[in-house]
């Protein structure tokens, strides 16, 4: 009798632990796979940053459709090119045993009177494009990141002598100073003192 | 006195019309002047010797720029020269000349072979101005060109007296007894410009390059501005490069302030490897006072 007793009491309390234990380990599981989704979607916001941000026409090119239904991904070795989902479909990445997938698209971005950029509308600044990568473990709920990405980088062209004069019609290098010119109105006055320019008046 | 001449000017105008309008066209074609042709905008009056004709046929030459009065005008005692270059004796006559000082107060002397220099301000020669006149044309608005500051828009000659440019000079324009007359030219105050293209600068950049900004550093003077397009292209050898300004034509400018960098239009410079800049310098409206550039810098992006 008090085995029956026993074996009840244990038999209750298991199930009970199973139900409790269960339902927490699943959570669990599901919240490891989302830390590996968005772990995966970060990744790849960050390597297309790094990819226009070694060089914008990486990323801006006129084989490259921007919207919503253009999906792209980053070939997983380096030196990273882009790759269209149509072609080659899209990019599956495996971590611990399980298969995730992920994607971006590319979005022209305006920006207001300021300079700030806008969620949408205002001016198109085409140095600037808004990306939003999709993310999810396979089968499963498909997640978003957003962000932007501008041509950050930038040199000066410094021209402080025009003393050479017009006529020079050769190419020069931007990064290069140069003391000549095209070509100017008859008066412009560039001799009288070198490294400045300005009007002959009467 | 000279008000009820009005026999003369209607003769004036008889002999005008009689030469035809073939002639008048004519003229109008070969005239090197800026004074207006209608009947009652071109001329001066004397008590002595009467009309004084800025714009004679077929020979109308006087023109008012922002830093001088040139030519000469007709009258009974003869020409009227307003400097030495038309008689071709400005080292005999000392150089004389009718100055602007660009805001249309005329000074200087002129010169007649009868009677001799003509004063276009009391203040020449340090002039004292116990009786305050200097020849007047206004610089701007509806008026502008025209001769014309009553009470004080005259000339003066020891021999015959007032010159006087308007009508307005004795409250007598439109008096039924009056005529109208003036002297009226189409000269402007407005500011002058030149520009320098620069060379063609290659950013090495396949796909080309993103310009930015622009910026300079130099002398602002007083009412003077300065203004930068760009234009691009692909080709190295572009045979005819297009400047714009912000609205993407050769009208507008960026109006830079000197150390102050200025944004230009992504869309209009965008992607292209190749670019020249044009600066065009902005004198002020008496044209006596000019930017200087020494640095001009352009940001752009690969």
């Amino acid at each position: 009798m008090e085995i029956l007793v026993a074996s009840a009491v244990g038999v209750v309390v298991i199930g009970a632990a199973v139900s409790v234990i269960v339902p927490a380990l699943r959570g669990n599981t599901d919240a490891e796979e989302r830390q590996s989704a968005t772990a995966v979607g970060k990744e790849l916001l960050e390597s297309v940053r790094a990819f226009a941000e070694s060089s914008w026409h990486n990323i801006d090119t006129p084989a490259l459709a921007l919207g919503p239904l253009n999906h792209y991904h980053l070939t997983s070795d380096a030196p990273f090119s882009l790759v269209s989902d149509e072609v080659l479909g899209p990019e599956i990445v495996t971590l611990d045993g399980k298969n995730y997938t992920r994607y971006f698209y590319l979005e022209s971005a305006g920006r207001d009177g300021s300079g700030n950029i806008l969620e949408s509308g205002g001016t198109d600044d085409p140095s600037t494009r808004k990306i939003t990568v999709i993310y999810g473990k396979v089968g499963g709920t498909e997640r978003t990141l957003t962000g932007y990405l501008t041509r950050s980088k930038n040199f000066v062209t410094v021209q402080t002598d025009w003393s050479l004069g017009p006529g020079h019609e050769g190419l020069v290098d931007a990064h290069t100073p140069t003391e000549s010119f095209s070509a100017g109105s008859g008066n412009i006055n560039f001799t009288s003192t070198t490294g400045r320019i300005y009007l002959n008046l009467e | 006195m000279h008000i009820k001449r009005t026999h003369m000017i209607y003769a004036v105008c008889a002999v005008l019309a009689g030469m035809g309008a073939l002639a008048w066209n004519a003229a109008r074609v070969q005239a090197t002047t800026n004074v207006r042709p209608e009947i009652d905008n071109h001329w001066a009056w004397n008590d002595v010797i009467e009309w004084i004709d800025f714009y004679h046929y077929p020979t109308e030459n006087v023109i008012l720029t922002s830093y001088k009065l040139t030519g000469y005008a007709s009258s009974s005692i003869g020409n009227i020269y307003f400097d030495c270059a038309m008689t071709g004796d400005c080292a005999e006559k000392g150089n004389y000349k009718v100055t602007n000082d660009g805001e249309g107060n005329l000074s200087g002397w002129a010169w007649n072979d009868a009677v001799g220099w003509i004063s276009f301000d009391c203040h020449n020669n340090g002039g004292s101005c116990g009786t305050l006149y200097q020849a007047y044309v206004v610089p701007d608005n509806i008026d502008a060109g025209i001769f014309t500051n009553p009470g004080t828009d005259y000339a003066w000659n020891d021999l015959i007296g007032w010159i006087s440019f308007n009508c307005d000079n004795h409250s007598n324009c439109g008096n039924p007894d009056g005529i109208n007359y003036k002297v009226a030219t189409s000269w402007e105050a407005t500011s002058t410009s030149g520009y320098v293209d620069s060379s063609t600068f290659d950013t090495n950049v396949t796909g080309g390059a993103q310009l930015n900004s622009v910026m300079w550093s130099g002398v602002t003077e007083p009412g003077t501005e300065v203004g930068f397009q760009f234009a691009g292209s692909d080709n190295p050898n572009e045979p005819s490069w297009e400047f714009k300004g912000p609205d993407g034509t050769v009208d507008t400018y960026y109006m830079a302030v000197q150390n102050s960098s200025v944004p230009l239009d992504l869309t209009l410079h965008n992607n292209q490897q190749y670019f020249r800049y044009r600066v065009t310098l902005f004198s002020d409206l008496t044209q006596r006072n000019t930017p200087r550039i020494d640095e001009i810098s352009i940001n752009w992006s690969p």
